[in-house]
This record gives C-alpha cells, sequence and structure tokens, in this order.
C-alpha cells in the first residue's frame, strides 16, 4: 500500500458520495494512478451495488454485467436512424456521413461492462492529471476507475468510469484524435444518453443509461467546459450539477 | 381520501423499505410482516413529517424498532455486541474477487453482525447519507464511517471465505 493511499474509511466514504469536493477530488486523483485502488474502489462500488439489489431488486443477479440492450446488426441499424436531439447549444457537432455504429457499440459495451475495470485498470497507470480529473461529485458520481487502450471504432482511448450512490453509471470516453467521434451525433436513444465533443486534439464522448435527460445534458455541459478549459468546475457548474440529481432508472427510489 | 395519500406517500419507498427488512430479518415472511406492520403504524399516525427525507427516515426507523420489537419477543436480540474486526484484520486485497450473487450476499449478510448488518442496510440498502444514520441510530457520524467501513471489509471477506464468484474473465462472467 503505498504512502498516500487514502485510509479504507476514506474510500468508502468516498464511494458512499459522503466526502467534500476537496476530498473527493483529492481521491479521484489516487484513483486514477493507482490500479490496485481502482480496483478496490471499483469493487466497494460492485459491492455496495450488490448488496442493494440482494435485497431490493429479488432474485435479479446482482454484479452481472449486463448484456448489450442491441446486437451490433440492430445498433447500426439503430445508428442509421438516430433521432439526433441536441442537447445543449455549446453541444451541438452534427453529423457526419461516416457510421458510428461501431463506436457507439464498442463505448455502450465497455459502459456495461461495468466490472471489466478491475482487472483492465491494473494493466497501466493513467494520468488523469494530465488532463483533467472529471470530478463528478457535486453530481452524485464518483470516479471509480479508469480504463486504458480500449478499442473505439478504428482507435483507442481511455474510459473514466463513473458511478453514483443509487445505481447510476456514467462513462466518459476520451480519445487522442479528435475526429475518433466525428460520425457520432449527439443523441438520446430509448437505450442511452449519448454526447460527444472535440478539444484541441482530444475526443470525448460522454455515455449513460437510464439516466435522467436533464441531468445528462448538465454534466455533459459541464465536462465540455472543463475539459475545454483544463481547469475544474466552476461554482455555477457545481451548482447547476447539484440541482440536476435525480435517481437513475425506473427501479431505484430517491 | 387522507388514507389514499398517506398510502401513495408510502409506496414509493416500499421497494426499500422491503429490502431493508429482509436485509435486517433475512426472512421473506417476516420482513413483509414488518412492511405490513409499518403500513399500520403509518395509517394510524396522526401526524407524519412533512419533509420528504424526515419522512423517510421515519418510515425506516418504524421498520428498525419493529425488528428490534420482534427480536426481544423472541428473546434473540444480542445483548452483547460482537467484537468488531480490526481493520488490520482484513486486508484491502480482499476486496479483490469479492464479486457476488445475489443469495451470496444474502447468505454474507445473514453472518454479519447486528452493527454491521444494521449499518450496510440503512446506507445500501435504504440509501441513507452518514449525517441520516448517525440521527436514526444516535451515534456520531464518524461512528458511521468506521462502522460502514467495517462492515464492508467484513463483508468482503465472508464473501472471499464463501468463495463466491471471481471476475477472472468476461467469457467466464457470461456464464453467470
Amino acid at each position: 500500500m503505498s504512502k498516500t493511499r487514502p485510509d479504507i474509511a476514506i474510500i468508502n466514504a468516498y464511494v458512499d458520495g459522503e466526502l467534500d469536493a476537496a476530498d473527493a477530488a483529492g481521491v479521484a486523483e489516487a484513483v486514477a494512478v493507482d490500479p490496485q485502488l481502482a480496483s478496490m474502489v471499483a469493487n466497494l462500488h460492485a459491492m455496495k451495488s450488490a448488496v442493494g439489489d440482494a435485497f431490493i431488486n429479488g432474485e435479479v443477479i446482482a454484479v452481472t454485467p449486463h448484456k448489450p440492450l442491441l446486437s451490433r446488426a440492430s445498433v447500426m441499424a439503430a445508428a442509421a436512424c438516430l433521432v439526433v436531439v441536441v442537447i445543449g447549444s455549446g453541444l451541438w457537432y452534427g453529423l457526419s456521413q461516416r457510421s458510428s455504429g461501431d463506436v457507439i457499440t464498442q463505448a455502450l459495451l465497455q459502459h456495461d461492462n461495468w466490472l471489466v475495470k478491475p482487472k483492465a485498470a491494473q494493466n497501466g497507470v493513467v494520468n488523469v492529471a494530465a488532463l483533467i480529473t472529471p470530478d463528478l461529485t457535486p453530481a452524485g458520481l464518483t470516479l471509480s476507475g479508469v480504463q486504458k487502450n480500449i478499442p473505439l471504432g478504428d482507435t483507442f482511448g481511455q474510459r473514466y468510469a463513473y458511478v453514483g450512490t443509487r445505481g447510476c453509471k456514467l462513462s466518459l470516453f476520451v480519445s487522442e484524435r479528435d475526429h475518433a467521434f466525428e460520425g457520432i451525433g449527439n443523441t438520446a436513444r430509448p437505450d442511452a444518453l449519448i454526447v460527444k465533443w472535440a478539444v484541441a486534439n482530444r475526443g470525448f464522448l460522454l455515455v449513460a443509461r437510464n439516466m435522467n435527460q436533464e441531468r445528462f445534458r448538465v454534466i455533459a455541459k459541464a465536462l465540455e467546459a472543463a475539459t475545454a478549459r483544463a481547469v475544474a468546475l466552476d461554482e455555477p457548474m457545481r451548482l447547476a450539477m447539484v440541482q440536476s440529481r435525480k435517481p437513475c432508472g425506473d427501479k431505484k427510489i430517491s | 381520501m387522507f388514507v389514499v395519500r398517506k398510502k401513495q406517500r408510502f409506496e414509493q419507498y416500499l421497494g426499500r423499505l422491503h429490502g431493508y427488512a429482509l436485509a435486517m430479518s433475512r426472512d421473506g415472511e417476516v420482513a413483509s410482516d414488518l412492511v405490513q406492520d409499518c403500513v399500520i403504524r403509518v395509517l394510524k399516525a396522526r401526524k407524519t413529517p412533512v419533509d420528504e427525507a424526515a419522512y423517510r427516515a421515519w418510515l425506516f426507523t418504524i421498520i428498525r424498532n419493529l425488528w428490534r420489537d420482534h427480536l426481544r419477543s423472541i428473546k434473540r436480540l444480542q445483548l452483547v455486541e460482537p467484537l468488531e474486526l480490526c481493520q488490520e484484520d482484513i486486508l484491502p486485497a480482499s476486496y479483490e474477487s469479492a464479486i457476488v450473487n445475489v443469495v451470496a450476499v444474502r447468505q454474507a449478510f445473514e453472518n454479519l453482525s447486528d452493527q454491521h448488518r444494521d449499518i450496510l442496510a440503512l446506507v445500501d440498502v435504504g440509501g441513507f447519507g452518514y449525517e441520516e444514520c448517525a440521527k436514526m441510530l444516535n451515534i456520531p457520524k464518524g461512528t458511521v464511517m468506521s462502522r460502514v467501513s467495517r462492515g464492508r471489509s467484513a463483508l468482503a471477506a465472508l464473501l472471499n471465505e464463501n468463495n463466491v464468484v471471481a471476475m477472472s474473465s468476461p467469457s467466464r462472467r457470461k456464464k453467470l
């Protein structure tokens, strides 16, 4: 255990969303550079979810990774007729002609295979700080792990996996190619919310399922602004995220 | 009409209340009875908390008190709390393979101390924050924090002990 690793009680408090912004950001930074800690946080999240599901959702298997809701073929078909929704005035980049099915499918698979990340996190250390430490604790989401070198269409990228205290999950994909997500429109689909943007030489893709659309929009806007300026979230953004907090899915009760 | 409104307000918490009762009692029938008794108390109550957070805490406190009454009635209440595990007893590495399914979690939960079961049921099943738990249990927030931590360590140890499903590979997970 490294000297800088937070106390186990602090890590649990982090998983429960109990730390203030400064402390949570400190843990998030430690998680980002310590694969073993990331693994621990991810497993704590999994255990927390498993306990909730074990008693709330009957006999449903708690920690089984979700199967993709759509097959690759159907996702490709769906991608062809996506209903494009403008999510915030600053987040609209339009559609290009390139098919985006592969990237969406891969991103959703990564997002659904939530529990892959503890293993993948051991593959290498990701220097989040070089980019920004995307602190979403005001939105009730904590960084639970980072995956490196995951396939995203014809390129590779990183994934920041966020989880809420009551079942919300959010994935931020970052590619070192600004055009990596070119073919993807910002969409509100029946099965997922997706938004993309590009800053300098990086492409960003944000994915969630069963999340309140307004909450997702606020988070996306905040992340886009933060990544554009490479600074932490400003106070109005943090407040907007706090105010937009809503439970995810239809099984959870706030 | 008043009763209907009371019922509607109560119903939105039904799932978590039943989950909490189940986590505490480890018995589906007892859990249903506890929730039923809770409904009766709620319907009988002349005053209910207006604030939604306070109302939710009030409901869970009713269930908790009902459960303690039930324990007393069958003389199973442990007078002496079991010793808590020292933090050092459970290495963080014990989380590594503590991945679980419903049955395993329920089994492991059954073997937790009352104290650990109590706090994890409130936090992970009830969805309460540490501050709320502290008020409900009448203990300092710091104690809640350490109990949650020790409770999860104990749960992880039990899950590892029972050797539940290890997360070895994606292909293995698909078989779950």
